[in-house]
């Protein structure tokens, strides 16, 4: 049986590697947004407490930012969860990979930054990620 | 603790979630294809079978000890709709499910681009 110790841990050790899953994915849907952005003309973006025109490029720059947010956060999930054994190959894979996908999304390579985040998913839900 | 569990911990969190991920996405090829029922059919088995999935990597993360209730119990309320129409209130679990660990910081970048442009205190989310 675990101490409370071991088992906040567990909990913890868990919790970073959903929150890892998580960004990804959303950060994959954020770039399915650019692309659908990049072809759209400019548009009224309503929020609950106001109705404002943003143009395209403003849009796209947000976009960037909140996928910069979500690659961020999969990153410090995955090196405050260094703890939970994993190997620092693939701690170092994400991070480069961060740095790749941002230059990606910059030069307007959507497929590629999009497949790239899905080969990141993949890597973390396959088992040889237990073996190296 | 050794190491092996901790790991296994974190890969279970990571299957998981990267599993009910997918399962919106089932959800909403389920919506799409609401007048061609092959595709319709597809997408329903695919949310099942992950369904099944979830299923036994919740139970696996129990037995390890590192399944947060929280994500048990709205799972559990997803599961009990499993093969019926998903309604909104559905939807809104398996959505929450999906972003429980993380913070989706797209709402707070907007409404920090439209304080800057008016100079307001933007409402919380």
């Amino acid at each position: 049986m675990a101490d409370e110790g071991d088992a906040d841990q567990r909990l913890r050790c868990y919790e970073y590697g959903a929150t890892v899953q998580a960004e990804l994915h959303f950060a994959e849907r954020t770039i399915e947004s650019i692309e659908t952005r990049a072809s759209a003309p400019d548009e009224v973006l309503v929020l609950p407490d106001a109705e404002v025109r943003v143009d395209k490029s403003s849009i796209m720059e947000i976009h960037e930012e909140t996928l910069n947010s979500h690659l961020e956060r999969a990153v410090d999930a995955l090196e405050n969860g260094a703890f939970c054994g994993l190997p620092s190959h693939t701690i170092e894979a994400v991070g480069d990979a961060y740095a790749e996908i941002k230059r990606q999304v910059r030069e307007g390579n959507y497929t590629l930054a999009r497949m790239n985040v899905n080969k990141l998913r993949a890597r973390l839900r396959h088992p040889a990620v237990e073996f190296g | 603790m050794s190491d092996p569990d901790r790991m296994g911990c974190f890969l279970l969190g990571a299957r998981v979630h990267d599993h009910v991920a997918d399962m919106e996405v089932a959800v909403e090829e389920m919506e799409e294809a609401k007048d061609d029922s092959p595709l319709g059919a597809d997408a329903a088995k695919w949310f099942g079978d992950l369904v099944r999935q979830v299923r036994r990597e919740l139970d696996e993360a129990e037995s390890l000890n590192c399944l947060p209730d929280d994500v048990r119990i709205l799972f559990q309320s997803v599961e009990h709709r499993s093969g019926h129409p998903m309604d909104r209130s559905a939807m809104e679990t398996l959505h929450t499910l999906s972003v429980k660990l993380g913070d989706p910081p797209l709402l707070r970048n907007l409404r920090r681009a439209v304080t800057s442009r008016h100079g307001e205190k933007a409402p919380e989310p």
